[in-house]
């Protein structure tokens, strides 16, 4: 009875739970599909935007580090140093930084300093050989950068200038090398690199004969290396001979390997950069602006008849040697006659070529010597 | 430390070894010689400058520029110069012994010049220094050269001056110091006077040897200058007859007086005489030794064979004949004998002459109804026409072969005769100038 009772009094609230679920259904389907009519959206604000740019994380690093540069000041130098300072030098730089930062703070002028130490580190490099050098220019070309942005900035925070005098200073090796111990190191290292270069153009004769300027380099270099070989084994004789055994011996093999390379007149390297062969109309170009002055009319009959073979040396800017031209050769005629006929093609190749025959200066090896053949044969009855 | 040394020595030696070989052949390592061929070329007068030459004494000053004038005057009308003219001069000669100034002359591009000096002395002795400067080359070409004379034969050492300059600048002879004897020609075509005259080469200091009284032709000089043999009309017969230019006389040659005899030309040794003789219509070349006035008969063919002339060395005698049907030119031995004949051209050849330096034969040639000048090699070949108009005739070489003079006469009733010469290459005609009509010259050596 108590059951019937519960589900007799159950049974109205479940019909008014239905009821309201029904009816909160159809208010929610209702106002799905009529509540756009009803219920309008109002407008949203416009929403404001801002165009922004992407940065790299370095010119980020750059930036935060500008500004944040006088709150730091270490940080800076520490991301400077390791990509000015290539060479190992660690302990040797740190071991040179202690004395350096002092002087240079002291007398002010930061760029007398600079002065002293490049001539030093000149000659060890030979700037005179423009190819020798090449890849000993890279480290060189570096070294006058950080000078002039270390030296406002030491000026400016001088709490910073003894880390930059620390990259800058350990370049200066030779005033390290006036102290004490660390001069056996640095010279060491100098003479291997040179080695290696003169061996490698004396190594390579043939190669060279497809550059054929190169006679300059290669005596340079070997002065160069030589001197150098002399110090590096005035060193090693004082301190080990095996090691000046083995720079002398290369420095001897890199000698005979010229001596060799002289002898079988084979260039060593080029000293000047050669092109292609002259082509048919550049040559066809230069005997047209020849005969254009190789004026016959004057000739001798005899002369006429007489075909010479002219030689002539030329200067860079295609204008001829004067001095250089010469007969190389006559026939068809007496020696007169080859002297007149010499005479006029002399006086072509002068006029033609006082304002420079034009030639292309890239294949100046294939110009710089001239042979000309004026055979009047075709304007005798002209 | 033995080792040690040993290496550094070693060191030592391979460096300097390295250094010395370096030095010895830099340039070994040149690439082969760019190599070009001409073949064409340019064909222009070079320029000249002739300052006008310096006067060293008063006596002087009317004479040195006259000079300087024949000298431009002789190298402009060879062609091969051009005078670069006073007004372009940047710098002036003032002292013959002033150094020249090659920067100046190369800039208006001068490239041959002459520098001289003139003096007169109390005896009227002429005077004549001069130097030729090369100027591309910065320096004089030869040394330099006196001639002296006396103040009335100034043309002459004027004409020998340039004779120096044209000779080292192109290297040819020299032939400005000649004269040329040719026929004065005046009246009208139906009745014209003829008389020989004689001249320096460019037309001045004309003179006659003969009067108008009988027809003169054909005059040549023989190889010293000094005679005149030419074919006159005295008798009414064409006769040989041989004029000293000194003393202007003249005797016939031992001649019989029944044929006609004409064409005459010395032989290169001036001993004897080749001529053509005519007997009815058969004309034969005979040679005559003028000394003993023996003859030697030279051809015997039943054609006209006339015009000979002979080759420098007097080995050959070139002539024309129309022993073929045409006139045409064959050569033959000096002492006669068979002949052959080098022309082979359409139409007809005639009047060949030998050039002095032996290479080239000029001739006339008639075809298609023109005349031309031309010349052959010695063996026929090469054949070329130098000029081509109504009529031309009569070649002549120059003492250095380089120019031929000729006679060309223009058509119709008033035309006349006058002289022209050419270049061997057919560049440069020019006319000769003559105070008239002018026919048949001859060209002499080159004057002592």
């Amino acid at each position: 009875m108590a059951l019937a009772q519960a589900q007799a009094t159950e049974g109205p609230r479940v019909n008014t739970g239905q009821y309201i679920s029904a009816g909160a259904h159809f208010g929610l389907i209702a106002y799905v599909l009529l509540g756009g009519f009803f219920l309008k959206p109002n407008d949203t604000d416009p929403v404001q935007t801002q165009e922004v740019s992407l940065i790299s994380e370095s010119d980020f690093a750059a930036l935060s580090r500008v500004e944040t540069a006088p709150d730091v000041p270490t940080e800076a130098p520490e991301i400077t140093a390791p990509e000015i300072t290539p060479p190992a030098v660690d302990t040797a730089a740190v071991a040179n930084a202690a004395p350096a930062p002092s002087p240079p703070e002291q007398p002010a002028p930061p760029t007398a300093s600079d002065a002293a130490p490049s001539p030093t580190v000149d000659p060890e490099v030979s700037t005179e050989d423009p190819g020798a050098g090449l890849p000993e220019i890279p480290d060189q070309r570096p070294t006058p950068r950080p000078v002039p942005r270390i030296a406002p900035e030491a000026v400016i925070n001088p709490e910073r200038t003894p880390d930059i005098a620390d990259q800058v200073i350990p370049e200066v090796s030779p005033d390290a090398t006036q102290t004490a111990t660390p001069v056996p190191d640095d010279p060491a290292a100098a003479p291997q690199e040179a080695v290696t270069e003169i061996v490698t153009e004396a190594e390579t004769p043939s190669g060279m004969s497809t550059s054929p300027r190169p006679k300059s380099r290669p005596q340079a270099i070997v002065t160069q290396a030589a001197a150098q070989k002399a110090q590096a084994a005035a060193q090693a004789d004082s301190q080990a001979v095996a090691q000046s055994d083995a720079a002398a011996r290369a420095a001897a093999d890199a000698a005979s390997a010229l001596v060799a390379e002289a002898a079988s007149n084979t260039p060593a390297a080029p000293r000047r950069p050669t092109g292609p062969p002259m082509s048919a109309g550049e040559k066809d170009a230069l005997r047209v602006a020849v005969q254009q002055c190789w004026n016959t009319g004057s000739m001798s009959t005899e002369a006429q008849r007489t075909k010479v073979t002219v030689g002539v040396s030329m200067n860079q800017d295609g204008t001829p040697i004067v001095g250089s031209i010469k007969l190389l050769g006559s026939s068809g005629g007496t020696a007169a006659s080859a002297e007149q006929a010499f005479q006029t093609a002399r006086r072509a190749i002068i006029i033609c070529g006082k304002r420079g025959f034009n030639l292309p200066v890239e294949k100046f090896d294939e110009w710089r010597e001239i042979e000309i053949g004026f055979d009047p044969e075709k304007m005798r009855f002209k | 430390m033995s080792l040690s040394s040993l290496t550094r020595s070693l060191f030592a030696t391979s460096v300097f070894a390295a250094l010395a070989l370096g030095s010895v052949v830099p340039l070994a390592a040149h690439a082969a010689p760019l190599k070009i061929e001409l073949t064409e070329g340019v064909i222009e007068p070079l320029p000249v400058a002739v300052p006008d030459f310096i006067a060293q004494t008063a006596q002087a000053a009317e004479f040195a520029k006259q000079i300087s004038d024949v000298i431009a005057a002789d190298l402009v009308n060879t062609g091969l110069f051009r005078e670069v003219p006073d007004s372009a001069y940047i710098s002036n000669v003032t002292s013959f012994d002033s150094p020249v100034q090659y920067a100046d002359w190369k800039a208006i591009n001068v490239q041959g010049l002459v520098t001289g000096a003139v003096s007169v002395d109390a005896g009227g002795n002429l005077s004549v220094k001069f130097r030729v400067f090369d100027v591309f080359s910065d320096g004089p070409l030869g040394s330099g050269l006196q001639f002296g004379g006396s103040t009335q034969s100034w043309r002459r050492i004027a004409h020998k001056v340039a004779d120096v300059v044209y000779s080292r600048i192109t290297g040819e002879g020299a032939y400005f110091d000649s004269r040329v004897v040719f026929v004065s020609e005046s009246g009208s075509k139906q009745a014209r006077e003829k008389r020989l005259a004689v001249m320096d080469y460019d037309g001045a200091n004309l003179q006659y040897l003969t009067d108008a009284s009988a027809i003169v032709l054909a005059p040549r000089f023989s190889p010293t200058g000094d005679r005149v043999l030419y074919t006159s009309y005295e008798s009414g017969f064409p006769q040989i007859m041989m004029l000293d230019v000194g003393t202007v006389t003249r005797r016939r040659l031992p001649v019989p007086t029944e044929s006609m005899s004409f064409a005459p030309r010395f032989s290169p040794d001036g001993r004897s005489v080749v001529y053509s003789v005519s007997t009815g219509a058969n004309t034969d070349l005979y040679r005559m030794d003028i000394a003993s006035g023996q003859v030697a008969r030279l051809t015997n063919t039943p054609a006209i064979e006339t015009a000979p002339s002979f080759s420098p060395d007097g080995s050959k005698i070139v002539f024309e004949s129309d022993r073929s049907g045409t006139q045409q030119i064959y050569l033959m031995d000096a002492a006669g004998g068979d002949a052959k004949r080098i022309s082979f051209g359409q139409g007809r050849y005639g009047t060949p002459v030998w050039s002095p330096r032996g290479d080239l034969i000029a001739f006339t040639k008639q075809a298609n109804g023109r005349f031309h000048i031309g010349v052959m090699r010695t063996d026929g070949s090469e054949e070329r026409l130098l000029t081509a108009s109504f009529l031309d005739e009569g070649p002549t070489w120059s003492p250095n072969g380089r120019v031929i003079m000729f006679t060309r006469e223009t058509q119709g009733a008033t035309g006349e005769s006058g002289l022209f010469s050419v270049d061997i290459s057919g560049r440069n005609l020019r006319r000769v100038p003559t105070n008239s009509g002018a026919s048949d010259p001859a060209w002499s050596p080159l004057l002592k």
